[in-house]
């Protein structure tokens, strides 16, 4: 260091370079004069106090190569490299193991490999393996020593090259020392998975191959998991399975790649692709179990495509009755179609209804939500008779024809009041019409016959007969029922009367009841 | 830089045995040597000083002062595994630098080469060492080799990837024939073709304890006639003119 530490104009300017300077005085308890390496260590060495000068020396090497982004001025590196030729080799394995924090030792290392000059970095090489206690066969001393004397050596630009590759051998030898907690295997899995991606070149095998040859040999590492992630971040988690599917079924790296790609998160990826994969995404439902409902009623409730629901209400309802918590979770929400389709994935799942639910939704503004609550609650013979008492008072046509089609596998005594009132309201679908009067026949209540003789009788006569409705599906259809069933009660056996005098044949075939039994 | 086998069998005087070369790579091997045992050991591969061995052999390729290459001799046969790792690196380096490829690339290439057969360090050494024919579980366990070495490789560290790949396809051939049987069709990757010949080249320079080395113009004639259909035709006239256009050797 042209033996001195004096500051030049430029080094002083530096921040952090004041502090070293004083450090490095104050370490070798000279406040005046010139302040050299070897006097810095005669000073140490002199004092006795091995602990405390070895955590200054920590402290200034820290403060020099790590306080300064800018890194520090050459003059004071000189300095330092002086300090650490001139001090103990005991003493500066003292100083590395004076950091027992190996983050910072790390830090502080790679600082070192960065910026120390090269004939102090040997020094601090063999320093730093000997407070590890790491295996650094002299070859390996040897071979660093080769790379710093040519470093040394050479002119420039060589020089500079070869510099640099010391520094990065030397930054690659000290991270393996210090972030390896031991020589034995660590396990594969304990590692943190690589996230960028390899650099493109002649040099860089594809992921793919990677994953075969994997799959092939056996390896589970962390080079495969990186491969994995590559291929699967590119779109081809249908790859993989596919590879999965080819590999020998005691593969235990393919039980591994599935096992890492099996996750919720890829599911989601992978239903989110345009169009999506539907043997992948049922290859990963495989491995993933309920875990995948989760995300599959994500999706399903913001999936803009249609094709995508229908898939994923399908699969959804495979996992049957034990998805129910998930689904009625999602009813919370206000939005028409999430609680249309969460009702119809209760349904398809062979969750059985219950009242309290279907009471909620039957009230709904929604026909859309109303119509699917009614599909639901009909499955259900618990609540079949209370869904249609409601549904057949409904005005939404989509409501009342699964109610209607249900009914005529029976109709309760409470749902006729309802039909009853609806049938003769004049908003009533036309197409249901028959339907009802027919339903309403097997009917013993009194409601069913006013709301039959609305159809086919069209008031009195001045004589007080019952005048015939005009001719009309509907009229027929009452006549039938009426003859089928009420014929003996009063003003119905009066109507039939009547209609047993007319000469259309329809009414006559109505009369027959060959007409209703038809409907 | 140019090649000169360690037993220097020079197209002018087929058949001549000359005497070892001297071994100026010996910290190398001695340090290989050192990475073999930590592997046999079942302790990590060593990746930083396998690194440091390449990034020497590349130093003096690319700023040494020695105008010919000799590949190292190897003095007893149970070095042969490191001798052999560091010449097939030196040489696959050299080749790399003919195929213009880049100086980081070219040290890929050198650890993917050094490492190449670091699968054998797991083989039994009575497997490889022996002289006469091998049993067929003596052939089974050096046929692991190359399995054996893609996964340590891939489970010792991520910038392993290529190695792992050269490790497990340097005894594919280009006509589809060698092993590992593969489970999904692929061709080898190029540095693996090239790691490869070069393998090829040192293997048969060298003594072993079954055979003599071959002289050099037969160990170019082989390369040339199977050019092709083993070994990539490409690089294996890169090696051979390499070789050929080589300077006079040096004595040795």
């Amino acid at each position: 260091m042209a033996d001195g530490l004096y500051m030049e104009d430029g080094d002083r300017r530096r921040p952090g370079a004041d502090a070293a300077w004083r450090n490095l005085a104050l370490l070798a308890d000279c406040t005046t004069g010139e302040v050299t390496g070897q006097r810095l260590a005669a000073g140490l060495s002199r004092d006795g106090k091995a602990t405390q000068s070895s955590l200054a020396i920590r402290n200034l090497l820290h403060e020099i190569l790590l306080g300064d982004t800018a890194g520090p001025a050459d003059s004071i590196l000189a300095g330092l490299s002086d300090l650490i030729l001139s001090l103990d080799p005991a003493i500066l394995v003292t100083v590395m193991r004076a950091e027992n924090d190996q983050s910072r030792r790390l830090e502080f290392m790679l600082a070192a490999a960065e910026r120390l000059p090269v004939r102090a970095l040997q020094r601090v090489t063999a320093g730093l393996a000997a407070a590890l206690e790491r295996d650094y066969p002299s070859a390996v001393r040897s071979l660093i020593h080769r790379l710093a004397r040519r470093a040394l050596a050479l002119p420039q630009p060589s020089a500079a090259e070869a510099e640099k590759l010391l520094r990065e051998q030397l930054a690659l030898l000290f991270r393996s020392w210090t972030t390896r907690p031991g020589t034995m295997p660590e396990r594969a899995s304990r590692r943190p998975q690589r996230s960028q991606r390899r650099p493109a070149g002649r040099t860089t095998p594809e992921a793919d191959r990677i994953l075969e040859m994997a799959i092939e040999c056996g390896a589970t590492g962390g080079g495969v998991w990186a491969a994995l992630q590559e291929v699967v971040d590119d779109g081809g988690t249908a790859t993989v399975i596919d590879r999965i599917k080819k590999a020998p079924d005691d593969s235990p790296t393919a039980a591994a790649v599935m096992k890492r790609i099996g996750t919720p998160q890829e599911l989601q990826r992978l239903l989110r692709t345009d169009p999506f994969d539907g043997a992948a995404v049922d290859a990963l439902l495989r491995g993933l179990g309920l875990s995948a409902a989760k995300v599959m009623l994500e999706e399903l409730v913001e999936s803009t495509n249609r094709l995508t629901r229908r898939y994923l209400m399908e699969r959804l309802a495979r996992f049957g009755p034990e998805i129910r918590p998930l689904v009625e979770g999602r009813l919370k929400d206000q939005r028409w179609f999430v609680q249309r389709n969460m009702l119809a994935l209760l349904r398809s799942a062979g969750c059985p209804a219950d009242s309290p639910t279907v009471k909620r939704f039957m009230a709904s503004k929604d026909a859309r939500i109303r119509r699917e609550t009614v599909l639901w609650g009909l499955d259900n013979p618990a609540t079949r008779d209370e869904v249609l008492a409601r549904a057949l008072s409904d005005h939404d046509a989509a409501v009342l024809r699964p109610s209607l089609q249900s009914a005529r596998g029976g109709l309760p005594a409470a749902a006729v009041p309802a039909l009853a009132r609806r049938l003769v309201d004049p908003d009533f679908p036309p197409e249901f019409r028959v339907l009802s009067i027919n339903l309403l026949g097997r009917a013993d209540s009194v409601l069913a016959l006013e709301a039959l003789l609305h159809f086919a009788q069209n008031g009195t006569t001045l004589l007080g007969k019952p005048r015939l409705a005009a001719r009309s599906p509907e009229m027929l259809a009452a006549i039938g029922v009426i003859a089928r069933s009420w014929s003996s009660e009063r003003r119905a056996a009066a109507l039939l009367a009547q209609a047993a005098k007319s000469k259309d044949p329809g009414i006559m075939e109505a009369l027959r009841g060959t007409m209703a039994r038809a409907s | 830089m140019t090649v000169t086998p360690g037993h220097d069998q020079s197209p002018e005087t087929p058949g001549r045995t000359p005497a070892p070369a001297e071994s100026h790579h010996a910290a190398e091997v001695e340090a290989v040597e050192w990475i073999f045992q930590c592997v046999a050991g079942g302790l990590r591969l060593p990746v930083a000083e396998a690194e440091c061995v390449v990034n020497t052999i590349y130093a003096e390729q690319v700023w040494g002062d020695r105008v010919a290459f000799s590949l190292q001799p190897v003095p007893d046969p149970l070095r042969f595994p490191p001798v052999h790792a560091v010449n097939v690196a030196a040489l696959a380096m050299l080749l790399a630098g003919s195929q213009q490829f880049d100086a980081p690339s070219i040290r890929r290439v050198g650890v993917a080469a050094l490492l190449h057969d670091i699968g054998m360090a797991r083989v039994p050494a009575e497997s490889w060492r022996k002289p006469g024919r091998l049993t067929a579980e003596q052939r089974d366990h050096v046929k692991r080799h190359p399995a054996q070495g893609a996964a340590l490789l891939l489970d010792a560290h991520d910038s392993l990837d290529l190695a792992a790949v050269v490790a497990y396809e340097h005894h594919l051939r280009m006509d589809g024939s060698g092993y590992p049987r593969l489970t999904y069709a692929r061709s080898a990757h190029f540095v693996s073709r090239l790691v490869q010949v070069c393998d090829v080249f040192c293997a048969l320079s060298t003594d072993r304890p079954y055979r003599k080395a071959w002289p050099l113009d037969v160990i170019l004639s082989f390369l040339d006639e199977r050019s092709g259909f083993e070994f990539h035709p490409t690089i294996a006239a890169a090696l051979t003119s390499l070789i050929r256009d080589r300077p006079a050797p040096a004595a040795t």
